[in-house]
């Protein structure tokens, strides 16, 4: 019998060989009357951003008697949303950034920072070999 | 606890001195609500034959509106003896239109039955006065002093040559009447779309002297001074506004190179002319250097601008222009934009940039549907449904 490749779905290791961006689309809404909107309304910071940034897809629109947001889609089809109410345009990048480094993955609490699909080099514990336990 | 208003509470010592002890609890109460119901603080009104100006001219003047119409009757006849035959026409034709009193509602009282004896109840409407419309509202309403504006309304994008322009011979105008001793503000009631007004103001030339405080007028002609002080009679600021900038487009077209037919007969021509037409007599910035700390002057030259160029100068430029070219810088810088997103159309950047949307209006959800192309598809089958498209069906 020949042989046969086993069957197994491909791991995805983004970054490996292609990096593709998880942010897709960036919404920034504002309001022309809120004071709030303050820090988003700059018209060179979104002209930078959008510049650096020519993968990801940028709306401006006014969204009238609201706090600011930016709102971003990912490729796994979930969406994020971070409210800039009452910051300067400084902090309106820095979550801009943030939003755009994110995937679309939920926040979790990490409690082992390192994955890995490698094998453990010492090999998994068992009982019956290293130190023995007498009574 | 609930507030007692002091009458109420005057109400209830009443109420409770004067209920019989007899009575069971339940009529104690009934009598009580309907006496307090009854009771009125307030003054009680008549209803008048009086509008509410009518009544306030009476009060304020304590003049009987009839004893002016004698009065008026008086003055028609001096003012025929005096007055030609076509002057004393015009005369009364003025009075007539001013002293139309308004007619006097009916009193109504004077229809009580309890007044009149010879009251029968109607059995049909007609005849009858109708009361309580929308017209009839509006009709008796107050509408009050009426004002008319002096602002033109409308906001123009001036070029920076024609705003110097219109500045210089605003600056012009109003010295000319400073110093003929009359009052400055009267510039702001005069149409200056006469072509050759412009053209005296634009051709007198201005020498100021030390700070900008002691400021000569020279004329190219000497008539100009008389005939730029002769100023024509008011008209509507639609009119002012329109004419003027016609014609001071006209004038710095000319003064660029550009050809007009309309207007070549009446160029300024100065007795120096170099070949150029239409220039700026003085030396270049002498007038912008004039001192406008007479606060006459410059309320005068300001209020007259904001009705040539629609805009409003704020306050703050108001408080800070003690000279001519301050003012000027202030006119010539663009009002921000109030909306972002002409802001940013404004600048000309985002929009060139291919991954950017901008958007006017909120983005709502049937916007992102028919984006995506769904929306027709979604619209048919509401409609097929009879289910409302937009809203709710009810509403």
């Amino acid at each position: 019998m020949p042989l046969q490749a086993l069957r197994s779905v491909a791991k995805s290791q983004n970054g490996v060989g292609a990096f593709i961006l998880q942010c897709k689309r960036l919404d920034f809404h504002y309001c022309d009357w809120a004071g709030s909107s303050k820090g988003m309304k700059c018209a060179p910071l979104m002209n930078a951003f959008a510049r650096q940034n020519p993968q990801i897809e940028i709306t401006i629109s006014p969204r009238p008697r609201k706090h600011p947001v930016i709102r971003g889609t990912y490729i796994n089809g979930r969406e994020k949303a971070v409210c800039v109410r009452n910051m300067e345009k400084e902090q309106v990048l820095e979550k801009a950034n943030l939003l755009r480094d994110a995937s679309g993955e939920k926040l979790r609490k990490v409690t082992k920072p390192v994955k890995s699909l490698n094998e453990s080099v010492r090999g998994i514990w068992d009982p019956f070999h290293g130190s023995e336990w007498k009574i | 606890m609930r507030r007692i208003i002091q009458f109420q509470r005057s109400i209830d010592l009443l109420l409770d001195a004067s209920a019989p002890g007899t009575l069971c609890t339940t009529c104690q109460l009934r009598a009580a609500s309907l006496q307090r119901r009854q009771f009125s603080s307030s003054t009680s009104r008549h209803a008048t034959a009086e509008t509410f100006l009518q009544s306030l001219e009476k009060r304020l003047t304590g003049k009987n509106p009839q004893s002016q119409f004698a009065e008026l009757k008086k003055v028609r006849g001096e003012a025929k003896k005096e007055l030609s035959e076509e002057e004393y026409e015009a005369f009364t034709r003025e009075i007539d239109e001013a002293q139309e009193a308004p007619t006097p509602e009916p009193n109504f009282l004077d229809r009580d039955a309890a007044n009149n004896p010879n009251y029968k109840p109607a059995t049909t409407w007609a005849g009858l006065s109708r009361v309580g419309s929308e017209e009839w509202l509006e009709r008796r309403r107050d509408k009050g002093p009426p004002y008319k504006g002096w602002l033109g309304g409308k906001t123009r994008g001036v070029r920076a040559d024609h705003m110097q322009a219109i500045v210089r011979h605003t600056v012009v105008e109003a010295l000319a009447l400073q110093q003929a001793g009359r009052d400055v503000l009267e510039i702001c009631d005069q149409p200056r779309g006469l072509p050759d007004l412009q053209r005296m103001a634009l051709s007198a030339s201005i020498r100021v002297e030390g700070s900008g405080k002691k400021v000569n007028l020279v004329y190219a002609v000497p008539e100009d001074q008389e005939r730029l002080l002769d100023l024509p009679a008011a008209t509507a600021p639609k009119d002012i506004v329109e004419a003027v900038f016609e014609t001071t487009e006209q004038h710095v077209d000319l003064a660029n190179g550009a050809s007009t037919d309309v207007i070549e007969d009446e160029l300024p021509t100065k007795p120096t002319d170099q070949g150029k037409r239409d220039e700026m007599p003085d030396a270049k910035d002498v007038w912008l250097n004039i001192s406008l700390d007479d606060l006459s002057l410059r309320f005068a030259i300001i209020k007259r601008l904001m009705q040539i160029t629609g805009r409003r100068i704020p306050d703050n430029v108001t408080n800070d222009s003690s000279r001519v070219s301050i003012l000027l810088g202030a006119l010539m810088t663009k009002p921000k934009p109030k909306r972002l997103n002409q802001d940013l159309r404004a600048r000309n950047q985002l929009t060139q940039v291919s991954n950017v949307e901008l958007s006017a209006k909120r983005v709502t959800p049937i916007d992102k549907e028919k984006k995506v192309g769904r929306w027709k598809v979604i619209e048919e089958e509401l409609l097929r449904r009879g289910l409302p498209v937009t809203g709710h069906r009810d509403i």
